[in-house]
This record gives structure tokens, C-alpha cells and sequence, in this order.
């Protein structure tokens, strides 16, 4: 028996006159890979921002394993053990690698050296501990997704945010963010992978949710979102969905 | 290009011979203005260190320390006065109570970021001192002078020697250092920086951006007003336009960024140079009255940041580098 871990009721976002989500309503079940896919500026990061509080929510809720979290704080709602990454990277630039997952290591170790086993441990998993003493403002972009993911790993989450964090790899790395994902998968941890390269998430994800405009056109899995009419007009435009 | 960070951090044996030297250093140079200069260098080193754990290790540019000195230096005179409470109880009052007002005053601003926080902080430091210039309660323009006592390290007074003075400013700057040394390894030392390097990401990780701000701000406050209480006891007076004149906020800013933000040496290099700098020029060139020593000073900093913007602290980081790599 699945259980919801995360659900959004009739959520709205206005950015003064723009309306970014409207009336947005989903659930996620406990252990799955969702992708979240739409359209440039279809709102998709907004929907993160607004699930993990770095931006208020105009109306609407969000419940986390049955508890409101409707607006709070991000640092709380990471310590409930919802994480995320973000689309524009955001690391610790001046800090080293290490430093960067120390930080969110805190969350469990008090102590410096507890953290930096910690760190160690989830560097290792994201693949990038070859860089642990490096400066992370100096490392390739790719590095810098994976310091992210390892970031948001080490804070524990049961629900895991990316915001396209395959954006930009070549196909081998994303292979391997696949393979990390599928890993994270196994551990339990359910995920929302925001992602604009199709064929790097379609085959691993549970199920497939579809934002254009702010709005949820279609929900299902990838194989019946991707017959959907709508879908196909919102990503090919009116022309093709007529000729079919 | 990557960059590979090798721990250079200020190597401890040099902290140690420099506090060797400090604790002899009024025995070996007896000279009164010497004396004094070295008074001022731990007082701004007190200061910048303060200052430092908020602009340099959380990233809240302070341009209105002198707002939290002149609550320190007021609250203990007030305290001294009044009531009769110990000097050294009213020191420790008064930073507890500009702690307080830091984290009062602290926490409309806070939610600022970069220049908008510092200007905030000039204001904050402008509002501090015309609200003492009127305050009739705390002697308004003319402040607050206190009676001179019996010298004696319970009054806190001395009159036939600088070196209790000395002594006292000096076990402060070791304080606030061995603060800073903790800091640096603690959770709350990279809370701090985490914070400094993307607000962001800090919260994406957990922490508590307010709390922690307002935590950076009340530590410093703390510390900044131990220095202004110190300089009550020093001069045995207070006025508004002395202890909260902008031109100290300036200077221990100036002391920390010369020296380098964000390490413990920085603020200390910072003060053992800027210090004595400003005032041996104003004492060889400053009775000329035509400013001919603040142009000086001022032209040397200029030149000092241009060919070393990382701070007296890069420069040292160059010279040891240079070391390692020519044995
Ligand atoms: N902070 C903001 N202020 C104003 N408008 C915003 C802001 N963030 C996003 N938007 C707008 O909201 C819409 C959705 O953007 P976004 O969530 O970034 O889309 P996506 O991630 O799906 O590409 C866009 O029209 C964007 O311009
Ligand atoms: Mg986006």
C-alpha cells in the first residue's frame, strides 16, 4: 500500500499581476521517482520554491506526511527532511567541497569532525570526492550539480527536490545522476526530478506530472502523458496536435 | 581555473611569540606615547576582531560599530556612577546590554543584504549619537564624567602607571581572539560563513538565517562594547560626539579589511600596522594642523589596497607561499 508523503492542494502563486501556479493540486507517493516536466516558464522551479519555502504561497496548502508546512521557513522544512537543489546552482563558493556538505552535515553531527564523516560519506556517494579539498567556486558546472545533490543528500531527506540537475551533463554523467537517482530510489528516498532532457528521465521515473502555464495539464504515467493531447499541444504547439 | 585550498591559516608559533612579545613589551619600550599607540593598537584590535565576526565571517558589513562601542562605554559610566555598581561588573553589563540592543537593533536589518545592511548600520550609529547628544537623563552634550578614585584594580583606576591599562586591554584581545579561534571551529563558525558565502544555500541546509545573524551581531556588539567600556575607564568621560563619533566606526572597519576579513590574523596585523601608522603620523605631522597627516595616512591606505586587495593577510599568505616554494 503506497502512502502520500506530499500533497499539494489548489495551490496559487502570483508574482503581482503574474500568476506563476494556479490551482495546482497533486500527490506524491511515498518511495516513487516523479518527474515534473513542462515548458520554459511553465513554473516549475516556482512550484519547488513554494513547496520549500524560499517563496510564500499566495493561497493554497502543502502537506508533508499528513502536517502543514504551507510557508514554512526552508530551514525547517529541510530539518523535516525535504530537500531540494536548485536550478542556478547554490554552493558555498568560497568554502571548500567539503565544507559545503559539512555544513548540511551539521543538521546531525554537532561536532566538526562527526560532520566531516558525514561529508566524506556523501561526497562519496554523489561521486565528486575528488574534490573534496578544492574551492567550490572554482569547479566545472558539472561538479557543481554534484556538490549540490551531495549537499542536499547529507541532510537526510526522505523527499529529494531536483531542479534540473542534469541540465547541461553529457550523456556518461547523466548516466550516472540516473544511476544515483535509481540508488537514492532503492535507499527509500522519494524524489521529484524536474527535467528538461526527456529521454534522461522518462525512462526512470514512476510517474510523470505536466505544468504549463502554472496549471497541471496532465498527470499519469510516461507512457499516458505522453499520448496526451494536451501535453502534445503544449510542447509542439497547436499546429502539430491538429495534424495528428 | 580550480582552485585547490592548501590551510594556510596564521601559523600558531607566530601568535604565540607575538603574545610573548605583547606581555613584555611595556617592560622593554617605556616610552609614554609608545605606551599609549599600544594601548590603542589592542583596543582597535579588540575592535576589528569584533568587527570580524560579523563582516568577515558572516558577511554583515558594519560601517556603525561605534554604535555598540559608544552603548558599552555609556552603559558602564552610567552604571558607575549612578548606582556605584563595580567597574567591572558595569563592563560586563554594558556588553551584555549592547548584545541586547545589537540583536533589537539587529533584527529589522538583518533581512538586509550587502550595502543596504551597511548603510542601515551608519544610520543606526547616527540615531545612537544625536539620541545621547539630547538625552538630558545621561548628561545629553555634555555626557557624563566620572569621579576619580583611589587606583586600585577594583576602582579600575590608576594613575602612576599605563600598564594595569595596558594589561586589562590586552587580556580583552586575547579574549575575543581565543572567541574567534573556537569560532572558526565550531558549527556556528561555519553556520557564519556558509551564511557570508550564499543566504541561499545556508537555509537550503538548514540554518536558521535569522538566528544566526542576530547571534554574529550580538557576540560583536559584545566584545565592541567591552572596548567602550575600557575607554571609559581610560579617560574617565563620556560625551556623545568622543564615543560615538563615526570616525571609529571607519577606523575598525578599515583595520579589519586592511588586515584581511575572515581570518583570525587579519584584524590583528590590521591593528599592528594601521594604528601605529595613524598615529605617529598625526604626532610628527599633525601639530601643523592642515590635515597634512590624515593625507598621508589616508594616501597609504590607498596605495596599501590597490597593491594587496586581499588584505595585510595576503600579503603574508604571498610571502609564506613564496617560502615554501624557494626553501
Ligand atoms: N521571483 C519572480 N518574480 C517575478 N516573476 C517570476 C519570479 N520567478 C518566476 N517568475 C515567473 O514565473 C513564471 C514561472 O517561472 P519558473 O517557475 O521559473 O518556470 P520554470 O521553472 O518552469 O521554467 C515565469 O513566467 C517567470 O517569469
Ligand atoms: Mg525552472
Amino acid at each position: 500500500m503506497n502512502t502520500a508523503i506530499l500533497q499539494v492542494e489548489d495551490l496559487y502563486k502570483d508574482f503581482g499581476g503574474l500568476r506563476a501556479l494556479s490551482g495546482v493540486s497533486f500527490t506524491l507517493e511515498e518511495g516513487e521517482i516523479t518527474a515534473l516536466i513542462g515548458p520554459n516558464g511553465a513554473g516549475k522551479t516556482t512550484l519547488f520554491n513554494c513547496i520549500t519555502g524560499f517563496t510564500p504561497v499566495t493561497k493554497g496548502r502543502i502537506l508533508y506526511r499528513g502536517k502543514d508546512i504551507t510557508n514554512w521557513p526552508p530551514h525547517k522544512v529541510v530539518r523535516h527532511g525535504l530537500a531540494r537543489t536548485f536550478q542556478v546552482v547554490q554552493i558555498l563558493d568560497d568554502m571548500t567541497v567539503e565544507e559545503n556538505v559539512m555544513v548540511g552535515a551539521f543538521l546531525h553531527e554537532k561536532t566538526v569532525q562527526g560532520a566531516r564523516v558525514l561529508a566524506r560519506q556523501a561526497l562519496k556517494q554523489s561521486g565528486i570526492d575528488h574534490y573534496t579539498e578544492h574551492l567550490a567556486g572554482s569547479l566545472p558546472i558539472p561538479a557543481k550539480k554534484r556538490l549540490e545533490i551531495a549537499m542536499a543528500l547529507v541532510t537526510r531527506p526522505a523527499l529529494l527536490m531536483l531542479d534540473e540537475a542534469m541540465a547541461g551533463l553529457t550523456p556518461t554523467e547523466f548516466r550516472d545522476v540516473q544511476e544515483l537517482i535509481l540508488n537514492l530510489k532503492k535507499e527509500g528516498v522519494t524524489l521529484v526530478v524536474v527535467e528538461h532532457v526527456m529521454e534522461a528521465i522518462m525512462p526512470i521515473c514512476d510517474r510523470v506530472l505536466v505544468l504549463n502555464l502554472g496549471t497541471l495539464i496532465a498527470q499519469g504515467t510516461a507512457k499516458e502523458v505522453a499520448e496526451n493531447p494536451d501535453v502534445i499541444k503544449a510542447y509542439l504547439g497547436d499546429k502539430y496536435a491538429r495534424n495528428r | 581555473m580550480m582552485e585547490l585550498v592548501r590551510h594556510r591559516r596564521f601559523p600558531m608559533f607566530v601568535l604565540g611569540i607575538g603574545l610573548l612579545i605583547a606581555l613584555i613589551f611595556p617592560w622593554i619600550v617605556q616610552d609614554r606615547f609608545a605606551q599609549n599607540t599600544a594601548i590603542f593598537v589592542l583596543m582597535y584590535g579588540l575592535m576589528a576582531q569584533a568587527w570580524n565576526i560579523m563582516g568577515g565571517y558572516t558577511g554583515l558589513i558594519s560601517v556603525g560599530q561605534v554604535a555598540y562601542f559608544g552603548i558599552g562605554a555609556y552603559t558602564s559610566a552610567f552604571l558607575y556612577t549612578h548606582f556605584g555598581i563595580n567597574p567591572w561588573i558595569a563592563l560586563l553589563i554594558g556588553g551584555l546590554i549592547t548584545a541586547m540592543f545589537g540583536v533589537v537593533a539587529g533584527y529589522p536589518v538583518s533581512k538586509l543584504r550587502g550595502r543596504y545592511f551597511s548603510i542601515a548600520t551608519i544610520a543606526m550609529a547616527e540615531v545612537m549619537r544625536i539620541s545621547f547628544s539630547n538625552w538630558e537623563y545621561v548628561g545629553a552634550a555634555r555626557g557624563i564624567q566620572l569621579p576619580i578614585e583611589k587606583e586600585s584594580l577594583l576602582t579600575f583606576q590608576f594613575h602612576s602607571s599605563r600598564l594595569p591599562y595596558y594589561y586589562i586591554i590586552l587580556f580583552l584581545f586575547i579574549i575575543v581572539n581565543l572567541v574567534v579561534y573556537f569560532l572558526e571551529r565550531s558549527r556556528t563558525g561555519y553556520y557564519f560563513r556558509a551564511i557570508r558565502d550564499n543566504e541561499e544555500a545556508a537555509a537550503g541546509l538548514g540554518i536558521n538565517r535569522s538566528f544566526y545573524k542576530l547571534l554574529s551581531i550580538a557576540i560583536s556588539a559584545f566584545f565592541t562594547a567591552l572596548a567602550g567600556s575600557f575607554l571609559t575607564q581610560f579617560s574617565l568621560y563620556v560625551e556623545p560626539d568622543y564615543v560615538f563619533a563615526s570616525s571609529i566606526s571607519i577606523t575598525v572597519a578599515m583595520v579589519a579589511v586592511l588586515g584581511g576579513i575572515g581570518s583570525l590574523g587579519g584584524p590583528i596585523l590590521g591593528a599592528l600596522v594601521l594604528i601605529p601608522l595613524s598615529e605617529y603620523t598625526r604626532a610628527w605631522l599633525g601639530k601643523q594642523g592642515q590635515g597634512l597627516d590624515l593625507m598621508l595616512y589616508g594616501a597609504l591606505i590607498i596605495i596599501f589596497c590597490i597593491l594587496e586587495p586581499k588584505g595585510l593577510m595576503g600579503l603574508w599568505k604571498r610571502i609564506s607561499a613564496k617560502k615554501r616554494t624557494n626553501p
